[in-house]
Formats: structure tokens, C-alpha cells, sequence
């Protein structure tokens, strides 16, 4: 599932697509109104076979897409650092007529990007949005290359590493990150299905160790470092519903080689989705999709924002009992939570942790990145 | 404090009505000033508020010189380091109306309108459009309330989302929402190039800055909106910035370097200082002949003192041997002209603010059709204005008192022992006072010499001031003068005249100090007839000699929107074809910057212009030869107050800041232009649409073939435009007849302020004529004794009002005269640039005269009933 | 102007006034008149002297010198043994606010001011306060007998009443010399003779010396002593036999 953040943009257009259009202009509007079946977006739907590298690039047919990018790095000096570098791309609803205006818009893209210093504590992060006029921001849809402003990620001449800028004022990062295992699909029939419902779904796909190497600007620093990253892409049209709360996310990339992607929809009524599922990469690269029953979450502990007054779980237990696997999450730093402004205010937390359990009863550890959204009280994307 | 409130004060409340005169005097100069400087500094203040709300938080902003540039320019500014933000703008004026653009609902509006607001559409509303992009505004803080609320505002961030996504939407501050009834959902309707454009109102914005501003009446779109409805594609009007406040001038120089020359990196503060920059010819004159009432009131002042110390004069001497020094009598009479000047600024701000309502509606207006400023209906009190006016009430005031305080102060303590008549200390020097007079006129011919051969514009102002002061030194020997050259007349129409007359002679120190005053207000007055009156002939020749055009067409709204109004090529292609139509003239313009002054550079069709127009050039040069050359070689001709400013002649290079890059053109020739005084370069519509990459047209002018009927060609043109379109199609006569209405509009406050130096001029009449007539007592007394009637002392105060006022009148139209040369020839010429032929309608002096003698006889009407009746009962009692 | 000064009779006090063979001349017409001529005169302090004599006799001209209103051509004149050439305008100015009381024909009276403000005032004129100044102005009223006047304008007065205000005026700053022009000019007999009588009794009451220019014989009698001029000199100086 991850990180639907910008899944409250989508609803933000629908309302726009849908309430407050003067009554003079509603005919013209119309067809955009006229409910699902008319939506211009591409739905994603099964059978769906991915294709690589063209599918890194950008699917403009369908209404939301992001290019996820977390990971932990590490100076000679043994500094470590968690990062995050994501590009959202929000399909407009399409009621602008062709223009003659550079600037009339179609899809907004965002990007936000965060740097944990885990030995100071202390989680910068730094968000924006732009439409794609005048090159300003976009994404090419035949060979992967996603940017907004000086940020950017694309893949590199070989066709196998990606590159990484991000260039926010208290920090800047420059990464080359080579995809290890090949890309993970998640879901079933290349679909990853959120809910129900036909399209309430998307093509979801994950890198889940790349070896990065690069450089990390901080606080007048230039360090050279080292590490893993965990690369998500996603797209689909679907969305949640409102009975949705909000959702736990989690990625693991363990010291024997594995990695585990688990997500946690939440219901408004306490309960959790029975579509929420899971991943689990083998050494190998292989895939076993994890269903609602194949998997536990449990929070050990509270954390409370005191920017946002939001009150997040902090620390988990996570277990997959098929696979006797026992894991212990905790946050390398408490407050990692983000408000991104440009979003309109969504606020989320979305960090670097620490990993140790035991699988079949040997002792093993890793790290890992958690999403939690939906804890403001608030609309929960 | 004891003397002046036992001496001064007393006798100044004793006689309310001669202080209430002094004090009204000042007052009203105070006002005139006062409200002047308001209405102008509200009119400039409304329009910095202006840049500043639009300009929000932006500490650096990058505008076109001209109208727009091209918007590929944004990205390289947004990278540019040191930028931290970067807000794309379109900024577009246009009229709007609330509702929709449905046929019915504009004929009512039209109906409304009345007969000839046919193309009016109900358009009323102004409105300072801003084309934004909705993503990059949070750095600015101009679309919400706050920083800290905007991010997290749902409603805020839908109202962006909405304007973002949807075409055709639009935002409202609060202000105009309440003023149109207007709320989310409800639709506003725009003129774009004549044509309604419905827009979705989607957001009420409550940003406080944007509520003051331009009386609220600003709008949001989004960028693409704006760029679509007004066919602005590709340009830009502004980007603001965010620059880091520690690297502003290095991140401006950078800019500077690597952007076109057409495109400036101003601060927000600078366009303020630009406007004031051209505005500021305007409001000085305003200014200037605001200083006439006070100047006036000066005489009014020291005519109250003067005679107050001649009937003092025995007490004064009591005083003196009392054991009252000369600096405490001296102190005591600049105490009294501080109480006088202090009580009258006061009066004077509040009836200054009062008048400045009234000034700002007409101050406001004339900066609009002159400048283009978007005017204010907000009056703002300004702390150094008001500081200012009090200080010149009161400096006024000790000025006129520096004299009667003198003069007071060498009363002798022995000269009054003995009881004594009411002497004047000494005789009036009126043969000195002459030939200073003459020598200040003398001085005044030099200034104006130098004035124009050194172009110092404030030499105009000096040499005017000289001449008034020229002719007041000249009063006593005109009054004098006026008795001698009426005395047969006086004769003829009986003693009492002649007594009156006479009594003037005997008091030729204060009457001849009323004929100064009235000197004056009627030499302003004539002088600002003659000019205006010279200068309208000028406009209406002009007029009739270059606009040749039958029918001059624009869309509605043109006017505020200007540049961003376009009419459709193949509008005017089918015009070119209609019936009756001989040929089709071109128009587009953009305000440019020229040696750091405003100026506009115009496009229109030379070949059209060379076949039909009449531009009149300077020298007689051959309009057709010019205009042939021009079009031949991409030359240009420039308007005489543009050759004037920045002193180009035919054949000069001038360098344009083109929007293809600083571009070097030949001068082929200078015309006679009244429609602008900052000066415009006009080239063929072809150079233009090279030099500016812009072949937008805006308005047109159809010259009809021989015979076509004007009405006929009109209304197929109109049809041609189609129902929707609102254009303004106006033939030649009511085009001349509205650009006379905008002139005499731009002179309604000069009249204004005229009409109060008369009066102050009138108070004077009647304060000293009171005086004179309390101090004559005992002779009238005798007049009375000796059988004289009440209607003979009545008409002896008559006569002399009535002299007063002849003899002010006749030496204020010679004045007049010489003060006309000086506005039409010196100060017209060098702050304009503009050749006024000087004509001269005698009528305006008989009617000067005769208004100065009717209202002097009114003025004297009081004194005269005072000295028929009380006067005349005490005298004879006490004899 | 200390209490000392002014109650000192001692013979090695200066003379109230002196004048040192003053002359004084003006333009009349084309013709040069001598009002003075080369006169010497000394009054003693605490002297009451009329001065007498007919019109253009010089008399009100030894007055203004007195005053320092007019100054002398030649010769010298001394107020308490100060010899006034030597002041400016502003120093004369001030003796006589400080020194000096003066009693005029035609009262002189303000007419904005009430009677008691008129009295008052020359305590004002070296910035006295008012209330001070009000009060022995009040004290001076009943002492010329005017106190029912206090809060009237002059121009509701009699000639006798305003002169009565006149001379309360002139002794107010208890000033050491008191010069009265013609003080009785423009009064009937009895008038006169009180107003004469209130410049005898309250100079001496106050200790102040008294020039009154006069040319009323009637009223001359009254003083101690009589000083005769014509045409500019002094002809007579006669001390007056007692009454």
C-alpha cells in the first residue's frame, strides 16, 4: 500500500471535481462529474504485467503515482543517518480544456524529503509542490526520470542504478543506489488491491535492497557515505473510503538477506482492513504474498507529537508466524514525524528503525522504516 | 502669560467676528493646503497599499518594463541562488459586474446604464486581477491571514485547488464580496477585450492587506486562468521573490545581469517611488497654487494686525510708559498672531479634512486619466501633512505679524500722553514700495528667462512667485492711482462717493493691502483662465487637426485594462472589408521606462496615418515625407513633450528597451501631442510587433470613405462584433468631445481652490473695511451731524468697497496677464513640454472685474450697515 | 526698590530727581524752540512738587525726561541719583516699571481691562504674580476710595473715579517717584481737589516723592513746594506756606 499521503490530494480534486462548481458552469463541467465510470484515470485492475525498465517511469493515465525512496546510510565513521526521498505525482481531474497557457494544470507532483541524524536526534525534513510547467517539475513517461526543482530521481545510463538528488535547505543529498534483488511485485495478478472495490487498487512494486553510495550535505557537512535503500513505486486511481482511519507501514531489510513489507489499514470502527497484506522477499528475490491472517502488528509503545498534538504508536512487535518470524521494531529517533505543507497540512510520521528478533528462534536483526498515518484526528490522508 | 491673556486675548475675544475673520482666513488657506497634499498622499498611499498587498512578503520583484515578458524567463529566476521563493504573476486591471454574461442580464445593465452607457454592460467594477500560481504562494502570505493558519486551512487549500483545476474560477477578498453580494457559487463576469467572460467565484479571500488595498476591489485567478482569458499566453507580468534579505543586492545585480534589458529587479518599494516619480509635476502645481490661499491669507493677517495696532497705538504707549519693554509689545503682537495662526490651523485641518473628501474623488480621477494609477476612495490622515499645514498656518501667520509687531513695538511711550488722532506710525513709503515692485518684476523676467534656457523647473514657481509679490508691492500706488483716474466719476455720482473714495486715499497702507489680496485671487484666477482657456483651444485644434479618424473603436474595458486587451485579427480584417471604409488605423501601446521616466511607446499604422492622419510636426516638418521615411526605415517620431524631456530632435538615435533587447532607432521627426505629458514614441505597427513581439492590436480608428455614412459603417461594425462582444465605437465629434470632458475635469479642483482664494481674498475686504469704518467713527459722526443720511454714509462704504474692488480687480487682470505668460510659457512648457498657444479671451477680465466689484460691494454691505447705524448713533452721542 | 531705599529721608540720600542744567529742543514748523533750557532742578525725596506754569512752558517736557520718555539734548537728569543717558531704551523701560508712577491727564486707562486689572497691571508688566498682584491692587481701590468700582470697565466711570483708578495705578509698585501730567486737566473743581489731595496723602502714606505738572494755581497749593516755568526756564521756586 504505502504511502498514500498524497491519496488526500486525490480526495481534495474529487471535491473539487465534484461540490462547489457555480451552478452556470456545472453543464460544462459535466462529463468530469459523472462518477466513476466516466473517470478519465486508467483503473488498475488485474491481469497486470510489469515491464522493466519502462514501468519505473511515469503513468500518466492514472490519477496517483510516487516514487518512494527511504534508507539508512552510514559515514566511515560509522554516523548514521536515515533518509527519505519521495516524488508524488496527483492527476488533476481533467476539467481544464487544451490551453494555450503553459501553466494550465493536469497532474501536480510534490516531493518531500527527510534526513534523521540518528546520533543527534535530531529529523529535518522539507516538502514542495509544483506544477509541471516550463519543465519546473514532471516525469518522463518513456525512460524513469521524475524531478521538481533541483530534486530528482532517475535511472542512470547503465539502466540499472538510479540516481538521487535532493536539494532542501538543510540538507542535500546525492545518491547512487543499485537494485540488488529485482523488483518485488506485491499483490496478486500484479495488482495490489487497498479495499474493496474494482480500481480501489494499484500496481505496486518495490526494490527492496539497493546498494547506495554518495554524498550527504548537512549543517555545512559534506560526508561520504555509504548504505541501503528500499525503493517503492506505485500508481493506481482507486481510493480509500471513509471508513478508513489510516494505515501502518513497515520495511524490514534483515542482516540474513531477507526483507518484509507489512501494511495495517486501519477502520475508523478499530477494526483492521481484511485486504491489508504483506510481502516477504527471499534471499532470492522470490516473493510470498502475506494476507491479513498471515501477519500480527502490536504497538509497545506511545509517542506524542507536540507540534501536531497527535498521539502515534511508537515501537512495534511484528510477527509472521508461518515463517516463525519474530521482530521488534524501534525508532532510531522518536519525533520523525513530518507535516508537509504543501500537501495542504497532511501530517504523517515516517521513520528509521532499528530491527531485532528472531526468526525460527536464531536471533536476527536489521533495519527497517515505518509509515504511520491517520493519527491527527483529522482526515486521515 | 498674565499680559497676553489680559492684553491679547480679551481683546481678541471682545471682537469675535474681526478674529473669527482672521481666523477663518487662515483657516481656509490651511485647508486648501491641507487637503491637497491628502488627497494627493491618499491617491499615492492607496496605491502603495496597492503594491504592497500585491506584492505580499516579496522582498525583490522582477517586472517588465513594459507590458509582460516572456515566461520562460521564470524558471532560470526561480533557480537563481539566493532565491527562496519565486511567485509567477499576471496582473491584469479589468471591468467586471456581478452575475453572468447572459444577453438579458447585460441589456438590463445597459438599460440601467442609460443611453450612453450602450456598451457599458453594467460594468462599474474595476478590478485589480492577479493571475497567480496558488502552489508557490505560502512564502507570500497574501492569499490567507496568516502563515501559520495557510497550510492547514482546508477550506483555504480547496479554494486553491479550485482555482488550480478548475478554468474559469475565480477568488474575491471579503470586501468586494459584501460590495457585489457576491459569495462562493455565485459568478462574476469580466470584460476581456470587450468580450464577458463568466467566472466561477470559488473562494472569498479575508487576507487584511488585500481588503485595503485598491478599496478591496482585487481578485485571484489561477496563472492559466489569467494567461487564457486575457490572451496572455507565454507572458509574464511579474515574478516576486523571496530572496535571502543578507544577499538582496548581490541576488538583484545577478538577476539584473541575466535578464533582458526590458525586464527590471525592483523592490517592492520601488514602483511606489516610480509612480510618485511621475506624479509628481501634478501634484506640485496642485500644491503650488494651494499656497495661493495662504498667500492671501497672509494679507489678511497682516491687514487684522496692522490695523489692530494703529487703534491700539494709545494703549500701547500707556504700555510703553508703564514700564512694558519693545521686545515684550513685540511679543505680545507675535503672541497674537500665534493664538491667531494656531486657532486657524486648527479650524484649518478639520475643514481640510472635510475638503479633502471632496479633492480625493477629483485628484483621484485626474491621476487615473493621466497616470493610469488606480485611484482610492480611502482618505488617510497623514501625521507630516497635518503637521505640515499647521506649520504653515502658524509660520504664516508670525510672518504677516513681523511687521504690525515691529511697528508696534516702536511706538514711542511719550506720543500718546496727550490725547492724539490715530496716526499710521509713518507715511507709506509708495514710491520705495514702487520701484521694489518694479525691481521684483524685473527679477521675475530674469527667472523666467533663466527658467527656460536652464529648464529648472522650479524657477517657473519662483518667477511666478515674484510677480505676484511684484504687484502687491504695487497696490498703493494702483490704489492711489484708482482714486486719482475715478475721482470724476466719484464726482458725478455724489459727495459720498467722493468721501468714500478719499477715505481710501487716507488709509492707503491697509486698503492698499486688500488690493494686494484681491490682486491676487483674480490675477490667479484670470491667469489659470487665460491658461486653461489657451490650452483647451490648443487640445481642441489639436483634436480636430489629428484625429482624423470617423470612428475610434475599442472594447469596454480598455481603458483599465490597457495592454491586456486584444481584439481578434480577423475582427479587423473583416472591418477593413466593410462598406464605406477607406481604411483601418491600428493602435497598441506599452508604458516603457526611458531615462528612468515613465513614457509610452506606441504601434500604429504609419501607411494609414501618412494617407489620412494630420499629425501636425514642429518646424512644419512634411507629415507624409516624415511618416514615409519612418515606415522605410523603421523609424520613429516622438511627441514634443517626450522630444521636450529628454531633449531629442529629428535625425537623434534613441535607444529603446525593447522586448527583442535594447534597440537603437532613428527620430524621424516630433509631433504636437496633448494626450500625455510623459511623452510617447510612436513607430509603424510592424516596427512594433518586431521591436515588442507583440502584434495584439487594441483599439482601432475606421477612416470612411467620401460620403459613407458614420451610422451606417457604426452599426455594421457592431454587428460584425457580434452581440456578445462590448465595444465602444465613437465617432470623431463625441471622441473630441469626451477628451474635452476628461480636460475639464483634470482643471475642476484648480477651480476649486481658486474659488477659496477669493474668498479669503472677500474676508479680507470685509475685515478691513469694518476696521476702517470703526476707526472713522468720530467722521462719520461729524457726516451724521452735518446732515448726511444714513443711505449717504451707507454709500460711502460702498464706494469704498466698490473702489477696493476695482482697483484690486484691474491691477489682478494686469497681473493676471503677466502670470498667464508665465503658467503657458514657463511653467506649462517646462514641466509639460507642451506648446500652448497663448490666446486671450478680453472677456475674462470684464468678467473678473465684475465679479471682484459685486462681490467687494457685497463684502461691503455689513460695514456699511455698521457705519449707517451703530457707528454713526455712538459717534454723535460721544461728540 | 527695597523698603529701606524708599522711607530713607537722610540727608546723604541722592535727590529723588535732578536735573543738571538740561536743555532740550524740538522742531516746530522751520523754527527751533527750546521747551528747556539749560534748566537745573533737584527734588528731594519725599518732596511733593507741582510744577506750574502755562502751555509750552517746558513743564510736561521736564516730565517725559524725568520718565525717560524723552531724552535731553544736553545736560543731565538723575532719578535717585541715576543719570538716565546713561540707560537704554530697555533699562528706562524698566525704571519706570520699577520706580516710577505715572498719573496722566486723560487717565489711560485700558479699556479691555477692569479697574482693579488696571491697577494691577504694572505689577504684571515684570511678570508679578496675578493673584499677588490682584490683591494689592484691591488694597490700593480702598485706599483711593474705589473699591465698589473694583469689576467695572473704565468707560462706566466718572473722570474723578478713573483718575482716583489712575493714581492707585501709579502707587501700586510703590514706586519711589510719582510723575502726575496735568493730573486734574480734565476734572471739575472738587474732583480736582480730591484728586490732589489723594496724590499729597497717599505719596506721603507710601513714602513717595511727587512731581505733578499742573497749571491749575488752585491745585499747585496743595504741594510743599512750587517750581514756576516759562519758556523753558525756571522763573520761581517757591517752598508753599503750610496751610
Amino acid at each position: 500500500m504505502r504511502r498514500a499521503a498524497s491519496g488526500w490530494v486525490s480526495l481534495l480534486c474529487a471535491c473539487v471535481a465534484g461540490a462547489g462548481v457555480a451552478a452556470p458552469l456545472a453543464p460544462a463541467l459535466a462529463p468530469a462529474t459523472a462518477g466513476e465510470a466516466a473517470s478519465p484515470f486508467t483503473l488498475a485492475v488485474p491481469p497486470y504485467t510489469f515491464k522493466f525498465p519502462r514501468d519505473h517511469a511515469s503513468h500518466p493515465g492514472y490519477q496517483t503515482e510516487w516514487w518512494y525512496y527511504t534508507g539508512h546510510l552510514r559515514t566511515s565513521s560509522g554516523r548514521a543517518f536515515g533518509y527519505e526521498l519521495t516524488f508524488f505525482r496527483v492527476g488533476l481531474p481533467r476539467l481544464r480544456a487544451a490551453s494555450a497557457s503553459a501553466w494550465a494544470v493536469r497532474d501536480l507532483f510534490f516531493v518531500h524529503a527527510a534526513l534523521t541524524d540518528e546520533a543527534g536526534g535530531k529529523f529535518v525534513f522539507h516538502d514542495a509542490v509544483l506544477r509541471p510547467a516550463l519543465g519546473l517539475a514532471g516525469a518522463d513517461t518513456s525512460r524513469y526520470r521524475v524531478w521538481l526543482d533541483a530534486s530528482s530521481a532517475q535511472l542512470s545510463g547503465d539502466g540499472v542504478t538510479h540516481l538521487l538528488h535532493a536539494v532542501a535547505p538543510e540538507f542535500a543529498l546525492d545518491l547512487a543506489a543499485k537494485p540488488l534483488k529485482p523488483p518485488a511485485i506485491h499483490g496478486q495478478g500484479g495488482v495490489s488491491q487497498k479495499t474493496a472495490g474494482v480500481g480501489n487498487a494499484s500496481h505496486y512494486y518495490s526494490l527492496t535492497r539497493m546498494a547506495t553510495s554518495g554524498s550527504l550535505r548537512v549543517g555545512g557537512d559534506s560526508l561520504s557515505v555509504t548504505g541501503t535503500s528500499w525503493m517503492d513505486h506505485e500508481y493506481g486511481s482507486g481510493s480509500l473510503t471513509a471508513q478508513h482511519a489510516g494505515w501502518d507501514w513497515f520495511s524490514v531489510q534483515l542482516d540474513d538477506g531477507r526483507e518484509l513489507m507489512l501494511y495495517a489499514l486501519r477502520m475508523k470502527d478499530g477494526s483492521i482492513e481484511p485486504l491489508s497484506a504483506g510481502s516477504l522477499i527471499e534471499r532470492d528475490g522470490r516473493v510470498t504474498h502475506l494476507q491479513r491472517a498471515n501477519f500480527a502488528i502490536t504497538a509497545k509503545g506511545r509517542w506524542k507529537s507536540a507540534t501536531t498534538g497527535a498521539d502515534y504508536p511508537s515501537g512495534w512487535h511484528l510477527s509472521v508466524p508461518a515463517q516463525a518470524l519474530e521482530l521488534d521494531l524501534a525508532p532510531t529517533v522518536r519525533d520523525q514525524e513530518l507535516v508537509a505543507r504543501a500537501m495542504g497540512g497532511v501530517v504523517y510520521w515516517e521513520g528509521s528503525c532499528r530491527v531485532r528478533g528472531t526468526s525460527h528462534g536464531a536471533a536476527v536483526s536489521g533495519m527497517g522504516y515505518t509509515e504511520l498515518t491517520g493519527y491527527t484526528g483529522r482526515a486521515p490522508y | 502669560m498674565v499680559l497676553f491673556r489680559w492684553l491679547m486675548l480679551r481683546r481678541l475675544t471682545r471682537e469675535p467676528g474681526r478674529t473669527l475673520l482672521t481666523v477663518l482666513g487662515v483657516a481656509l488657506g490651511v485647508a486648501v493646503f491641507v487637503a491637497i497634499r491628502l488627497a494627493s498622499g491618499s491617491a499615492l498611499a492607496g496605491f502603495s497599499d496597492t503594491v504592497d498587498a500585491v506584492a505580499g512578503r516579496a522582498n525583490l520583484q522582477v517586472q517588465s518594463r513594459s507590458d509582460g515578458f516572456d515566461e520562460r524567463l521564470y524558471p532560470r529566476i526561480r533557480q537563481m541562488p539566493g532565491v527562496l521563493a519565486a511567485a509567477p504573476v499576471v496582473q491584469v486591471s479589468a471591468l467586471a459586474r456581478a452575475g453572468g454574461a447572459s444577453r438579458a442580464a447585460v441589456a438590463a445593465a445597459a438599460a440601467a446604464d442609460g443611453a450612453d452607457g450602450a456598451a457599458g454592460g453594467g460594468y462599474h467594477e474595476t478590478l485589480l486581477i492577479l493571475g497567480l500560481d496558488p502552489l508557490v504562494e505560502a512564502p507570500f502570505v497574501r492569499l490567507d491571514r496568516d502563515d501559520a493558519r495557510a497550510a492547514s486551512d482546508p477550506g483555504a487549500v480547496k479554494g486553491a485547488m479550485q482555482l488550480l483545476a478548475q478554468p474559469r474560477t475565480i477568488a474575491i477578498t471579503r470586501t468586494l464580496a459584501n460590495r457585489m453580494r457576491l459569495g462562493a457559487g455565485d459568478t462574476l463576469s469580466v470584460l476581456a477585450s470587450g468580450l464577458p467572460v463568466p467566472l466561477a467565484v470559488v473562494q472569498v479571500l479575508e487576507a487584511q492587506d488585500l481588503q485595503q488595498a485598491m478599496g478591496g476591489s482585487i481578485a485571484v485567478v489561477d496563472l492559466a486562468t489569467a494567461q487564457e482569458v486575457f490572451q496572455k499566453a507565454g507572458r509574464l507580468d511579474r515574478v516576486d521573490l523571496r530572496v535571502d534579505p543578507k544577499r538582496r543586492d548581490s541576488v538583484r545585480a545577478a538577476l539584473q545581469a541575466m535578464l533582458p534589458g526590458d525586464v527590471a529587479v525592483d523592490l517592492p518599494q520601488g514602483r511606489t517611488k516610480q509612480v510618485e516619480n511621475m506624479v509628481r509635476a501634478f501634484s506640485l502645481n496642485l500644491t503650488a497654487l494651494s499656497f495661493i490661499a495662504v498667500f492671501v491669507a497672509t494679507f489678511l493677517v497682516f491687514n487684522t494686525l496692522a490695523m489692530a495696532v494703529v487703534r491700539q497705538r494709545r494703549d500701547i504707549g500707556v504700555l510703553r510708559a508703564l514700564g512694558l519693554t519693545r521686545s515684550q509689545v513685540a511679543r505680545l503682537w507675535l503672541g497674537e498672531a500665534l493664538a491667531i495662526g494656531v486657532a486657524g490651523s486648527a479650524l484649518g485641518l478639520l475643514l481640510g479634512w472635510v475638503l479633502a473628501q471632496g479633492a480625493l474623488g477629483a485628484v483621484g480621477r485626474t491621476l487615473h486619466d493621466l497616470y493610469l494609477i488606480e485611484h482610492t476612495d480611502h482618505l488617510r490622515l497623514d501625521a507630516a501633512t497635518l503637521m505640515g499645514g499647521a506649520a504653515i498656518g502658524i509660520l504664516a501667520s508670525l510672518v504677516s505679524a513681523l511687521l504690525p509687531a515691529l511697528e508696534a513695538a516702536h511706538t514711542p511711550p511719550g506720543a500718546t500722553l496727550r490725547q492724539g488722532a490715530l496716526i499710521e506710525a509713518q507715511p507709506l513709503p509708495i514710491a520705495r514700495l514702487g520701484f521694489t515692485g518694479i525691481g521684483a518684476l524685473a527679477l521675475a523676467a530674469l527667472l523666467a528667462w533663466w527658467t527656460t534656457s536652464t529648464r529648472q523647473a522650479l524657477g517657473g514657481f519662483a518667477c511666478a512667485f515674484f510677480v505676484l509679490a511684484g504687484f502687491s508691492l504695487l497696490a498703493p500706488f494702483a490704489t492711489l492711482a484708482a482714486e486719482r483716474v475715478t475721482r470724476p466719476l466719484a464726482r458725478a455720482m455724489g459727495i459720498e462717493v467722493t468721501l468714500g473714495a478719499r477715505a481710501l486715499r487716507e488709509t492707503v497702507a491697509r486698503a492698499s493691502t486688500v488690493v494686494a489680496a484681491l490682486m491676487v485671487a483674480v490675477g490667479m484666477l484670470v491667469a489659470l483662465t487665460v491658461m486653461v482657456g489657451s490650452f483647451r483651444r490648443t487640445v481642441d485644434t489639436w483634436i480636430t487637426q489629428s484625429l482624423r479618424g470617423d470612428i475610434y473603436i475599442e472594447p469596454a474595458g480598455h481603458r483599465a485594462s490597457a495592454g491586456a486587451t486584444a481584439l481578434p485579427p480577423e475582427l479587423i480584417a473583416a472591418a477593413t472589408k466593410l462598406p464605406g471604409v477607406a481604411a483601418v488605423d491600428t493602435y497598441r501601446g506599452t508604458p516603457i521606462r526611458y531615462e528612468d521616466a515613465l513614457a509610452f511607446v506606441v504601434g500604429v499604422d504609419f501607411t494609414v496615418q501618412r494617407d489620412r492622419g494630420h499629425l501636425a510636426f514642429l518646424d512644419g516638418a512634411d507629415g507624409a515625407a516624415v511618416l514615409s521615411r519612418a515606415i522605410r526605415d523603421g523609424g520613429v517620431i516622438v511627441t514634443e513633450s517626450f522630444a521636450h524631456r529628454h531633449r531629442v530632435k529629428p535625425g537623434d538615435q534613441i535607444e529603446l528597451p525593447a522586448a527583442i533587447g535594447p534597440t537603437k532607432v532613428r527620430v524621424e521627426g516630433v509631433f504636437y501631442d496633448y494626450s500625455t505629458d510623459a511623452g510617447a514614441v510612436l513607430m509603424d505597427a510592424r516596427t512594433f510587433a518586431r521591436l515588442w513581439k507583440d502584434d495584439r492590436v487594441e483599439s482601432l480608428a475606421l477612416y470612411l470613405r467620401p460620403g459613407a455614412s458614420v451610422d451606417s459603417v457604426r452599426s455594421a461594425f457592431l454587428a460584425l462584433c457580434g452581440p456578445e462582444r462590448l465595444m465602444n465605437a465613437t465617432p470623431n465629434k463625441a471622441l473630441r468631445q469626451r477628451v474635452l470632458t476628461v480636460f475639464d475635469q483634470t482643471f475642476q479642483i484648480t477651480w476649486a481652490l481658486q474659488g477659496i482664494a477669493v474668498m479669503v481674498a472677500v474676508l479680507g475686504v470685509i475685515s478691513t473695511l469694518t476696521a476702517l469704518v470703526l476707526q472713522r467713527g468720530r467722521e462719520i459722526g461729524v457726516l451724521r451731524g452735518s446732515g448726511a443720511t444714513r443711505g449717504q454714509i451707507r454709500r460711502m462704504v460702498l464706494a469704498e468697497s466698490g473702489l477696493l474692488g476695482l482697483t484690486g480687480a484691474a491691477l489682478g487682470c494686469v497681473a493676471g496677464l503677466v502670470l498667464s505668460l508665465v503658467l503657458v510659457q514657463v511653467i506649462n512648457k517646462q514641466f509639460f513640454g507642451w506648446t500652448v498657444r497663448f490666446t486671450l479671451d478680453p472677456w475674462i477680465f470684464l468678467q473678473a472685474t465684475a465679479l471682484m466689484i459685486v462681490t467687494s460691494l457685497l463684502a461691503g454691505l455689513a460695514p456699511a450697515n455698521l457705519a449707517a447705524t451703530k457707528v454713526a448713533a455712538q459717534a454723535m452721542r460721544a461728540e | 526698590m527695597s523698603a529701606e531705599r524708599r522711607t530713607s529721608g537722610t540727608p546723604a540720600a541722592p535727590p529723588a530727581l535732578e536735573l543738571r542744567s538740561v536743555t532740550r529742543e524740538f522742531l516746530l514748523g522751520s523754527e527751533l524752540v527750546k521747551a528747556l533750557d539749560t534748566v537745573s532742578l533737584s527734588i528731594a525725596q519725599g518732596e511733593f512738587t507741582a510744577i506750574v506754569g502755562r502751555s509750552g512752558s517746558g513743564k510736561s517736557t521736564l516730565l517725559n525726561l524725568a520718565a525717560g520718555i524723552d531724552v535731553a539734548d544736553s545736560g543731565q537728569v538723575f532719578v535717585a541719583g541715576r543719570e538716565l543717558s546713561r540707560l537704554d531704551d530697555d533699562a528706562l523701560t524698566i525704571q519706570r516699571r520699577e520706580r516710577i508712577g505715572m498719573v496722566y491727564q486723560f487717565f489711560h486707562l485700558l479699556p479691555t481691562l477692569t479697574v482693579r486689572e488696571n491697577v494691577a497691571l504694572p505689577l504684571l508688566l515684570g511678570r508679578g504674580d496675578e493673584r499677588k498682584a490682584l490683591a494689592r491692587a484691591t488694597k490700593l481701590l480702598e485706599e483711593v476710595g474705589l473699591s465698589h468700582r473694583a469689576t467695572a470697565r473704565p468707560h462706566t466711570l466718572s473722570g474723578g473715579e478713573m483718575q482716583r483708578a489712575a493714581v492707585a495705578r501709579a502707587l501700586v509698585h510703590a514706586p519711589a517717584l510719582v510723575l502726575a501730567d496735568e493730573p486734574t486737566g480734565n476734572l471739575d473743581s472738587r474732583a480736582a481737589a480730591q484728586i490732589v489731595e489723594l496724590l499729597a496723602s497717599l505719596g506721603a502714606r507710601h513714602g513717595a516723592t511727587v512731581v505733578m505738572v499742573t497749571h491749575s494755581r488752585e491745585a499747585a497749593q496743595v504741594a510743599q513746594r512750587i517750581v514756576e516755568m516759562s519758556d523753558g526756564r525756571v522763573i520761581a521756586d517757591t517752598a508753599a506756606t503750610p496751610a
